[in-house]
């Protein structure tokens, strides 16, 4: 069963066979082409449809009433191909077709290429004229647009003398090609849509045929029309120049992210490498649980940073080559190893505050060794261990990160994973020597084991003389958890005596009261006696009164500053 | 050498009698001077254009009406020139190829 189309040729009817009509109609549009311009093209094409029609009518009865390919094919046999339509004497023909007929070369004309344009096809026509690739032509108009500015006046002078090849026949012309029917039928077959507009043309074409003379003027409408096809055609190219740069940005955005995650976790000097710096691993060690818990919370991280970093990779993909497709699911999959990611940080969160649930501290007692002769206890911090640390701001707590290739004369210095600072504060002893004690505490998954942590810090202090030097910095070495560890030490000042704060113990002292709440940094330098009521400055300049003026003075400035002026004079007056 | 021979066989065709393209058509095929029909109908075009013929409508028992070709009196002149050039060179062919 084939579907039939009725069709008058020549004032009579055929039913036609679908395929059978559509190489009868591309064999006589080939022919109209070949008469494109003949004074007498539209007699002659109806003589040829009349005696088409003829043919046709031959080959029907009374059994066979439907014209078919086959009849097609052998009408077009009989009547030739538009070559063959080419009388030699006509002048008319002369000029266009005699050398393509006897030549073996065929003459080219410069046309304004409709299929491969940019603005008006002027480019991809003088390309295809001159057998070059329309992108140096364009790059050619666009560099002499930058450098002299005379691109577009050249442009538009050439689109409107430049004729827009508007059938098949001029569209091979422009390329040098030979007018036959085989050479139309494969063209018109590369793009349907071409086709279409072809048989567009056709139809304005045979209704304007009188008005063809004043070509000048079509030529001028032909171009305005366009415009406001090159219009959109640019904003459309800009838009999807937009989007090539913007997949660039994403592009790189998102490969950068995967590079900068992946080398983070497995490169050489990654948390997870066994290779590169080991300080970095063996911390996060110390941090972590166990194997298995770093495993849950690196894979985690992964998902939870390289999903998005993923993301963004593919769609600057996407955006940078449109033949790119992916899969509805992609999102959701996605997301899906996202919220994985989520689940397993949480997963190894909750392994670590398990493992940080309980928290425990223990006082241990010193013996200073000092002669009883000392009334002055100068305080001091070990600081030429750590000269090469000078820490500006505190990592993790008041904790400082150890950084390798130090020193430390009482530690293993290539196994410290994690430096802590210590603090000490003065208090009142209660009998008349000097007491150092020093107070540990961590956290762990039980007391026991925060204990167990807490033991695990490691600090030095000496006595040389009547100074009492402290190390700023405890350590925690390869092996031990890091668990919240702190240290504060405590000196006890018996009544009567007195402490020398030296102005390298600036890295240790913390909070000592005093009975002028002076602060911290106030007291170095300074030497302070212990008294009932607490530690006393017997080096300070000012004293008593000049204190209590200045907490005055303070309280003052800490009115409103919408309090009225007035209210504030009287205030003083009263 | 088949330049415008065709015509002077057409134009010779319908000196005769009045014909419509298939006729004309029927007689050149049996003389094997035209081998696709095509041809025919631009060359008819462009003898009609020059006045040297005309032709009129005449209605057909079996489908739409005809176009039936007949010289003009500009066409019999033309015939008439065209047949002695044609008869001095067939004279001088036959003259040059059966000298030796």
């Amino acid at each position: 069963m084939n579907k039939t189309i009725n069709v008058n040729i020549g004032g009579r009817i055929f039913s036609i066979e679908e395929d059978a009509y559509a190489k009868l109609e591309k064999y006589l549009r080939a022919i109209r082409n070949s008469f494109e311009g003949h004074q007498s093209a539209d007699e002659i094409i109806s003589d040829i449809e009349l005696r088409i029609s003829e043919l046709f009518a031959e080959r029907i009865s009374e059994s066979k009433q439907v014209i078919i390919l086959f009849d097609v094919d052998a009408v077009i046999g009989i009547m030739g191909s538009p070559e063959d339509y080419i009388d030699p004497e006509d002048d008319e023909f002369e000029e266009e077709f005699t050398h393509k007929r006897t030549g073996r070369t065929y003459e080219k004309r410069v046309f304004r290429d409709p299929d491969d344009k940019l603005l008006f096809g002027v480019c991809s026509g003088l390309s295809a004229y001159l057998g070059w690739d329309p992108l140096v032509l364009r790059a050619i108009f666009v560099i002499s647009t930058l450098a002299w500015g005379v691109g577009p006046i050249i442009y538009i002078i050439l689109a409107l003398i430049i004729p827009k090849a508007k059938t098949t026949a001029e569209k091979l012309q422009m390329r040098g090609e030979p007018v036959t029917v085989d050479n139309i039928s494969k063209k018109v077959n590369e793009s349907f849509s071409g086709m279409k507009e072809d048989i567009k043309d056709f139809g304005n074409r045979n209704k304007f045929s009188g008005e063809r003379a004043n070509s000048a003027g079509k030529q001028i409408g032909d171009v305005i029309s366009d415009f406001f096809d090159a219009l959109g055609r640019v904003l459309k190219v800009l838009i999807v120049v937009l989007a090539k740069i913007f997949g660039v940005v994403l592009f790189m955005a998102g490969l950068l992210g995967l590079v900068a995650l992946i080398t983070s976790l497995f490169g050489m000097d990654s948390f997870l490498s066994s290779t590169g710096s080991r300080e970095v691993s063996e911390f996060v060690n110390s941090t972590l649980t166990d194997p298995s818990n770093r495993n849950l919370f690196f894979s985690g991280i992964a998902l939870v940073l390289g999903i998005p970093a993923l993301s963004l990779l593919l769609l600057g993909i996407r955006l940078l080559f449109r033949q790119v497709r992916y899969t509805g699911y992609l999102p959701i999959i996605l997301l899906i190893f996202w919220f994985v990611g989520i689940g397993l940080l949480a997963a190894g969160g909750a392994h670590l505050v398990k493992d940080r649930r309980a928290q425990a501290e223990f006082t241990e007692s010193l013996k200073p060794n000092l002669a009883a002769s000392v009334d002055t206890l100068v305080l001091d911090a070990e600081s030429s261990e750590f000269s090469r640390f000078r820490f500006s701001g505190d990592f993790m707590d008041g904790s400082v990160f150890f950084e390798g290739g130090v020193t430390i004369p009482w530690a293993d210095s290539t196994n410290v994973v994690y430096v802590g600072k210590n603090r000490i504060t003065i208090k009142q002893a209660a009998g008349d020597q000097f007491l150092l004690e020093v107070e540990k505490s961590a956290r762990g998954s039980s007391q026991k084991d925060a204990i167990r942590n807490a033991r695990q810090m490691k600090s030095n202090w000496s006595i040389a003389g009547d100074s009492l030097r402290l190390s700023p910095y405890f350590v925690l070495e390869t092996g031990s958890k890091i668990r919240g560890q702190e240290a504060r030490y405590h000196l006890f000042v018996p009544i009567g005596k007195a402490v020398h704060l030296a102005p390298g113990s600036e890295d240790i002292i913390y909070n000592i009261p005093n009975v002028t709440n002076t602060y911290d940094w106030d007291m170095l330098g300074k030497t302070w006696l212990m008294t009932e009521n607490g530690l006393k400055c017997t080096t300070c300049q000012y004293e008593g009164k000049a204190d209590e003026e200045d907490e005055i003075d303070t309280r003052e400035e800490y009115q409103p500053d919408n309090y009225p002026e007035e209210y504030e004079e009287e205030n003083e007056v009263i | 050498m088949r330049k415008g021979v065709l015509e002077f066989v057409i134009l010779q065709l319908l000196s005769q009698k009045e014909m419509y393209p298939s006729d004309i058509i029927g007689e050149l095929k049996e003389s094997k001077l035209i081998v696709v029909e095509g041809t025919l109908y631009p060359l008819l075009t462009r003898l009609k254009n020059a006045g040297l013929l005309h032709y009129r409508w005449e209605e057909s028992k079996s489908g739409p009406p005809r176009k039936y070709y007949k010289l003009t009196e500009l066409g019999e002149q033309f015939l008439n020139e065209l047949s002695q050039t044609w008869n001095e060179l067939v004279h001088a062919v036959k003259q040059t190829t059966t000298k030796d």
